[in-house]
């Protein structure tokens, strides 16, 4: 929370960022070296580090910077230089993850590298063509990795081996079914008693203990900030919030895709988390940090500090998806009564909100939703 | 920049697939949230491994299985209890393919709604499709053969008899030793799990395929002297059948004339006939897998397609499908899919799912079924003789299939009934029986005798 917040503050303005792009770039490769030499093996993943009885994640915590970076060194135009160096720098994070054997966690880290590499360039050639390489690795990766190779071995097969590799993603099913609509009660269910119950198989223990309804909102609560962000870029202040955020919502979306699907047997089971969900401090910590970056790029007056405020006060409250609680938006108005309004508030493309950009109630949102839809045919 | 925003479509993209693959899995859990939930390590309908609650009646109510806080009791009768083993299950889940085992989410009361726990207190009643007495008779009927007695109305897909032995009393069950040959395949439901050598009951397949191949076939003749050189293969006849129209062929169930059927045809389009006859598929009896027929036509020495066109070298035969495809020919192409679960209620006698009666694809045409059932009656009539079979108007065809490791042929019978209350296609499967007239036909009539007067 506090590091959304923080997070949230510093994006407001670009030239910090800037500044703090290549600090960041080297810190994720830290983090991820780190791993590398620290860490301890669990589950085949060598993704977690013990220090003084804490145990962390750091390929966490480099999701964020990775964005913060990616987004930032191309920001910087459509300079070669910053190109190779974004590109240097995906690279590093893959490999790093592949030898840590943390595949699900690198699977994140290449759509979120797609994505910003779209949005920067649209080009659907170049794309396909690293598509194509990836999957030619991943087929590599298959014959050298037997511990991967068994995991896509079972995928669609779970039931035929219920005590041995398709272990995890039956019971997930079994426990889901068990709940029904409105689940079994907290605590009432067995799934927890599963190793990695409580992070990998959580939509599973959700529909189990809170039934159905509650596991699909959470997932609903996830896909509704790609609708949050479509929106708020309209507005965009800078192309570097656009692709932050956009990056973001993309790493929350399919990271929340892999671990749902995962532990239902639609996808290979990877071990990643549920953003907001799932247990474990490196992950929450990082699901807020992504959060932060669509924060960044929400405009509205009154509605976000991630902008200087102008006007005071909205009475009516901002629509609001996703996870995110009520309180935090007083909080955050808090936050900015001490913060400081010296710095220019906006980027390079900085931009006069335009009135009418807030979800300001039900039917802004709604009239909203269908320009969308709209938009989404392809007539605009 | 503009370009940019418009790009960020891109998130839609990715959301829209994590709704649809969230979409589709509420799709796959109401479909088959029922077997999600017989998974043995559910506590929540589970305790240490047995079902705690619900009770298996037969078609007419009669209880064979029920639990009572795990405490299962089967049912009053013993040869009930014996008969109906594979059929009901053991609550240890040592018989896979058990209604216990398979259904166990319906016993509990599973339900898309509020999951696993139970509307009312003490499981539901799950009414399968069998008849107790008729399994009874079945059962009694197979004597100590090993082997499998099925029968199901190829209109409604209602299984009204499935006997698999050898079998034991599930109330008092002996110490089972492994190599016990007596015991030989006990946990194994031999109508829906096992393959066989069909003998000559696949003659009915070839046949199927040479009157879809050879447009003139029923007007060829065929000569048998007890033998023929096809390939690599000597094929041998039980004796010198002489001159022989194709139906007389059936009739007397010549191997000669039918390995040069098969030569002519082909391994290939035989192949492809097995399969559109749906033996190379596995059936889904309400969720419960059947084994897929498999068959030696990719050999390249005519010789073993030959023999594989008669029934016997690679090819084995699931006895469910066999029973399928004989529906399919009593109904001229479509037959119904069968089904175990007749319903399941509430305690109280509220039904809680509706089981629709589904159909095959067509797995034989029309034509050729109309010619083959004619030759099935034929075969009755000539040659068995329909003073076996009184009262019924049975359409049959016997197989002697001969099994390299024992000296004794595995004994089969398979057609079907023509009845307006009783439309029966069966299949009966008696290892070490010998000839398929002698005795399977035998056990067949006993058991169909016992079906009709059910009704």
């Amino acid at each position: 929370m506090t590091f959304f917040v923080v997070l949230s503050w510093y994006l407001r303005d670009l030239k910090r960022v800037v500044k703090l792009r290549h600090a960041v770039a080297a810190l994720t490769c830290v983090l991820l070296c780190a791993s590398l030499v620290f860490g301890t093996i669990t589950n085949g993943a060598q993704n977690w580090i013990h220090i003084m009885g804490m145990s962390i994640q750091p390929s966490e915590l480099a999701k964020v910077c990775f964005i913060f970076a990616g987004a930032a060194s191309l920001e910087r135009l459509f300079k070669k230089r910053n190109f190779w160096g974004f590109m240097g720098l995906s690279f590093f994070c893959f490999g790093a993850l592949a030898l840590m054997s943390d595949f699900g966690t690198c699977a994140i880290f290449f759509v979120t590298f797609l994505v910003i590499a779209f949005l920067r360039s649209g080009d659907f050639a170049t794309l396909s063509l690293i598509c194509c390489s990836a999957i030619a690795a991943l087929v590599l990766l298959l014959k050298f990795k037997p511990y991967i190779a068994a995991r896509f071995s079972i995928w669609g097969h779970a039931w035929d081996d219920v005590s041995g590799a398709g272990y995890q993603q039956v019971r997930t099913m079994s426990a889901a079914a068990s709940g029904g609509l409105i689940g079994v009660g907290s605590g009432e269910g067995w799934l927890h008693r599963i190793a990695a119950a409580n992070t990998d198989l959580v939509f599973g223990m959700i529909c189990e203990e809170w039934g159905l309804i509650i596991g699909l909102l959470a997932i609903l609560g996830i896909a509704s900030l790609s609708i949050f962000t479509f929106r708020v870029v309209k507005s965009g202040r800078s192309s570097y919030y656009v692709i932050a955020s956009c990056a973001a919502v993309s790493m929350l979306v399919f990271q929340t895709m892999l671990n749902v699907f995962g532990s239902l047997d639609m996808f290979p089971l990877t071990g990643v988390t549920f953003p907001f969900v799932s247990c474990g401090g490196s992950s929450m910590l990082a699901s807020w940090g992504l959060l932060a970056f669509v924060k960044a790029a929400d405009t509205r007056q009154g509605a976000s500090f991630a902008v200087k405020k102008v006007k005071f006060k909205n009475k009516k409250k901002p629509f609001r998806p996703g996870q995110e609680p009520q309180s935090v938006d007083d909080f955050f108005e808090e936050v900015l009564e001490g913060s400081d309004a010296e710095y220019p508030p906006l980027g390079r493309d900085a931009a006069e909100p335009e009135p009418g950009t807030g979800f300001n109630d039900m039917d802004d949102f709604l009239s909203d939703l269908e320009f969308l839809f709209d938009n989404k045919g392809g007539k605009r | 920049m503009k370009n940019i925003t418009r790009r960020t479509i891109i998130t839609f993209f990715l959301a829209a697939i994590l709704l649809a693959g969230t979409f589709f899995f509420v799709g796959r859990l109401f479909m088959d949230g029922s077997s999600w939930v017989s998974l043995s390590a559910n506590t929540h309908i589970y305790s240490n491994g047995i079902l705690k609650s619900g009770t298996l009646l037969d078609r007419d109510g009669e209880v064979l299985a029920s639990s009572n806080q795990g405490n299962w009791t089967f049912a009053d009768n013993a040869t009930t209890r014996r008969a109906l083993l594979h059929t009901v299950g053991i609550p240890q889940g040592t018989i896979s393919t058990g209604a216990i085992t398979k259904f166990a989410g319906k016993l509990a009361g599973y339900n898309f709604i509020t999951g696993a726990k139970h509307l009312g207190t003490s499981g539901n009643n799950l009414y399968l499709t069998v008849d107790a007495d008729v399994c009874d008779t079945a059962y009694q009927a197979l004597g100590n053969y090993k082997g499998t007695v099925g029968v199901y109305n190829y209109e409604t897909g209602e299984i009204i008899c499935l006997v698999s032995t050898p079998t034991y009393d599930p109330a008092n069950p002996p110490a089972i030793s492994v190599e016990d040959p007596a015991y030989e395949g006990v946990y194994v439901n031999r109508f829906l799990s096992s393959k066989f050598i069909p003998g000559s009951t696949f003659k009915l397949v070839t046949l199927y395929a040479a009157l879809e191949e050879i447009p003139d076939i029923r007007s060829r003749t065929f000569h048998c002297e007890g033998s023929v050189q096809i390939g690599d293969q000597l094929i041998t006849c039980t004796g010198a059948h002489g001159d022989l129209t194709l139906e007389q062929a059936l009739n007397v169930s010549c191997n000669c004339a039918f390995g040069q059927i098969a030569e002519m045809i082909g391994g290939k389009k035989l192949a492809k006939y097995a399969e559109a006859a749906g033996l190379t598929d596995s059936y889904s009896v309400n969720g419960i897998a059947t084994k897929a027929s498999s068959f030696g036509f990719d050999s390249k020495d005519s010789g073993d397609i030959a023999w594989a066109g008669v029934g016997q070298g690679k090819d084995l035969v699931n006895p469910c499908a066999m029973m399928v495809y004989m529906g399919a020919i009593a109904n001229g192409g479509k037959t119904a899919v069968p089904q175990i679960i007749s319903k399941v209620t509430l305690p109280g006698g509220l039904k809680t799912s509706i089981y629709l009666h589904k159909k095959t694809e067509p797995l034989i045409t029309e034509e050729s079924a109309s010619i083959i059932a004619e030759y099935m009656k034929s075969n009755v009539v000539n040659n068995y003789g329909e003073s076996r079979f009184p009262g019924l108007d049975i359409y049959g065809k016997t197989g002697t299939a001969q099994v390299d490791s024992a000296e004794v042929s595995n004994s089969w019978f398979v057609g079907f009934i023509r009845n307006e209350n009783a439309p029966y296609a069966f299949v009966v499967y008696a290892e070490g029986g010998g000839s398929g007239v002698s005795t399977a036909a035998k056990i067949a009539n006993t058991v169909l005798q016992a079906a009709v007067a059910r009704d």
